[in-house]
């Protein structure tokens, strides 16, 4: 039956790699602009202020300083549109919130937030802010719980979160809410493990964790994890490395990630490396990228594996840095 | 200008599928089945890409324009998760629009999703179309988008988008469609596609939808007896098919539902119940999913 093929559906073979390839990922994570003339790297400019995001920050975790940090500040202003006070993707792209938020996080881990005009970029962020409390991405008027995290992070990154309507923007989220007990991206829609992270990492952001049913959203949470060990983002969805990140940031922040079976995720996760080009897929077999490299390092780092650097569960960002910059995010204390 | 790219537009062929081959010709069209080449399709992208880049670069004219216009609508096919091309498009429609523009712009976005069922940009860009242009939409608009949402959703097993696109065409646009036609076809999917949780929470939005806009205020009764409907359809769902988690969760939700409205339905399915009770407890063992998900349920037989 269909249902049994879900949940069984990967399996583990027995010579999945099952230790973590260090040096094959910084070497992965390194070449990522080396051909700029490649399909892949060309039609891929739409995202590249977050590619670079991806990038940096698992080099980071893997305790990596090579990149250059003024051909990244280059880089990242190239994005800015002094006009609208946004970021977009790339240098000719329009400004949108989600590439704002991967620029100030870019220039957060190179330290040269205090170079930004911030008042420019509040008010672009602010001015996304509609009555209802949700956020545009851009001009468009799109509406989704991912941007009203964006704003809020970035916000919270500058300094700046009570110069939005924080209250309506929880208002908002709360309208997001299905009777599962998790989130989807406007009212109504499927609840989605993605769409969760954003929610409880807005709420934390908010400090409004109380607002939610912490044990019924873990144990939906929870389910996510299939035999295999992986965790997928929905019900009968295949698993998906990615979600080691959004499902155990998730737990992690409301206190309820030893829920999950550590071992088993572990083991997926690892299997999920690529052995000769280093990097890591969406699940054991498949062609890597940085961002399942991201958020298969992040979800290892989450997991406790000491060789990489601390990972702060709200903002995927070095926990010291997070530190550095007095940024207090609201997490619930671990209880059974 | 306008009237020759509407023209362009609306004598091309109706095209059902649009794939990608490995083949050696550029392009196969064969009974409204559109094949490209593998590598036409990057080489034509590369080329595309470029060429948009050259022309947004120059200054202002209507050559540009032109020539930015039609590179647009086919790097929405090309490259389809780019706003940059959507931007662009919205920028023109903007400045001048008509019903039969929007006709050729909503059937244009829905080749993206012929190769991409998936794309959250062309389903953007049609909710673009439709909320700025509400007063051009009409009966035929609404059931051609909802013919897009099922097909979408037909190629591409739980489709986020397009489902999330059906709830907002049936919030937005209910006037101009069939409603009791829409939550009887939400029925018919679910007993044929029992693993896509997507249909399901759908069908839930419709049903809340319909208790929204009643004539006589609902009463818990009248409520709790749709409801009661419901989980006795998803317990006989269950009962031939128990290993779908997708069954599982919506039970659960129709249950959370019912517990937070405080509306009766124990006593008016306590057969099913029964059933249900019984599949859980025989597939504890096999099935993590229904044991977590039933061990919820705290149901009281």
């Amino acid at each position: 039956s269909i249902g049994i093929n879900a949940e069984y559906g990967v399996i583990i073979k027995d010579d999945a790699p099952n230790r973590l390839f260090f040096s094959k990922h910084l070497q992965f994570l390194l070449s990522y602009a080396k051909n700029q003339n490649s399909y892949e790297y060309v039609m891929s400019e739409w995202l590249r202020a977050s590619g670079v995001y991806w990038c940096l920050t698992a080099l980071k975790l893997l305790k990596n300083d090579d990149l250059k940090e003024g051909q990244l500040y280059d880089f990242v202003m190239s994005c800015y549109s002094k006009e609208k006070g946004g970021f977009g993707a790339s240098e000719y792209h329009d400004p949108h919130i989600l590439y704002t938020l991967s620029a100030v996080q870019i220039l957060a881990m190179i330290d040269r937030l205090e170079d930004l005009d911030v008042d420019n970029i509040v008010s672009f962020i602010t001015g996304l802010q509609q009555d209802d409390g949700s956020f545009y991405g851009d001009e468009w008027g799109e509406v989704d719980t991912r941007f009203t995290f964006c704003a809020f992070a970035t916000l919270a990154l500058l300094g700046r979160l009570y110069d939005c309507n924080v209250n309506m923007g929880v208002q908002f989220i709360l309208e997001c809410r299905n009777f599962d007990g998790a989130f989807g991206c406007v009212p109504g829609s499927e609840s989605h493990a993605g769409q969760v992270f954003c929610c409880v990492g807005a709420l934390s952001i908010a400090n409004r964790l109380h607002l939610l049913d912490i044990d019924q959203l873990a144990w939906w949470l929870c389910e996510r994890q299939l035999p295999s060990g992986g965790l997928n983002g929905r019900p009968e969805k295949l698993p998906d490395v990615c979600y080691s990140w959004w499902v155990l940031a998730s737990l992690k922040i409301i206190g309820r990630a030893h829920w999950l079976d550590k071992a088993s995720l572990i083991k997926f996760i690892l299997a999920a490396q690529d052995d000769e080009t280093g990097g890591f897929a969406d699940r054991p077999g498949d062609m890597v990228d940085p961002f399942h490299t991201l958020f298969g390092l992040a979800g290892l780092s989450l997991l406790g594996d000491t060789c990489l650097e601390k990972v702060n569960p709200v903002l995927c960002l070095p926990q010291p840095l997070v530190d550095n910059l007095g940024l207090k995010l609201e997490i619930v204390c671990q209880r059974d | 200008w306008y009237q020759r790219r509407v023209r362009a537009l609306t004598t091309q062929p109706i095209l059902d599928s649009i794939s990608l081959l490995d083949i050696s010709e550029p392009i196969i069209l064969e009974c409204g089945h559109l094949g490209i080449s593998k590598k036409i399709f990057k080489s034509l992208g590369l080329y595309a890409h470029d060429q948009f880049n050259s022309y947004s670069a120059l200054p202002d004219s209507e050559e540009k324009q032109e020539n930015l216009d039609k590179l647009s609508s086919v790097l929405i096919l090309l490259n389809p998760d780019d706003s940059r091309y959507w931007c662009h498009r919205k920028r023109v429609c903007r400045d001048s629009m008509n019903a039969t523009l929007l006709e050729a712009e909503l059937w244009l976005t829905s080749h993206p999703l012929k190769l991409k069922p998936k794309s959250p940009e062309a389903f953007s860009h049609c909710k673009w179309l439709l909320r700025n242009n509400s007063s051009l939409v009409t009966h035929t608009i609404i059931r051609d988008q909802l013919a897009l949402c099922h097909k979408t959703a037909v190629q591409y097993k739980q489709n986020y988008y397009s489902w999330t696109h059906r709830i907002w065409l049936v919030k937005n646009f209910r006037p101009l469609l069939d409603f009791d036609r829409e939550l009887a076809a939400s029925k018919t999917w679910i007993e044929s596609h029992i693993s896509d949780f997507s249909g399901m929470n759908y069908r839930f939005n419709l049903i809340l939808i319909s208790f929204s806009i009643s004539p006589d205020v609902l009463s818990k009764k009248s409520m709790s007896k749709i409801l009661v409907q419901e989980i006795i359809f998803m317990c006989e769902l269950i009962t031939f098919y128990p290993d779908h988690e997708a069954l599982w969760s919506y039970l659960r939700m129709l249950f959370l539902f019912c517990d937070s409205h405080k509306l009766e339905y124990v006593k008016r399915c306590k057969e099913q119940l029964g059933v249900i009770e019984k599949i859980k407890n025989s597939y504890a063992d096999r099935f993590r999913g229904s044991l977590i998900i039933a061990n919820l349920f705290g149901i009281s037989l």
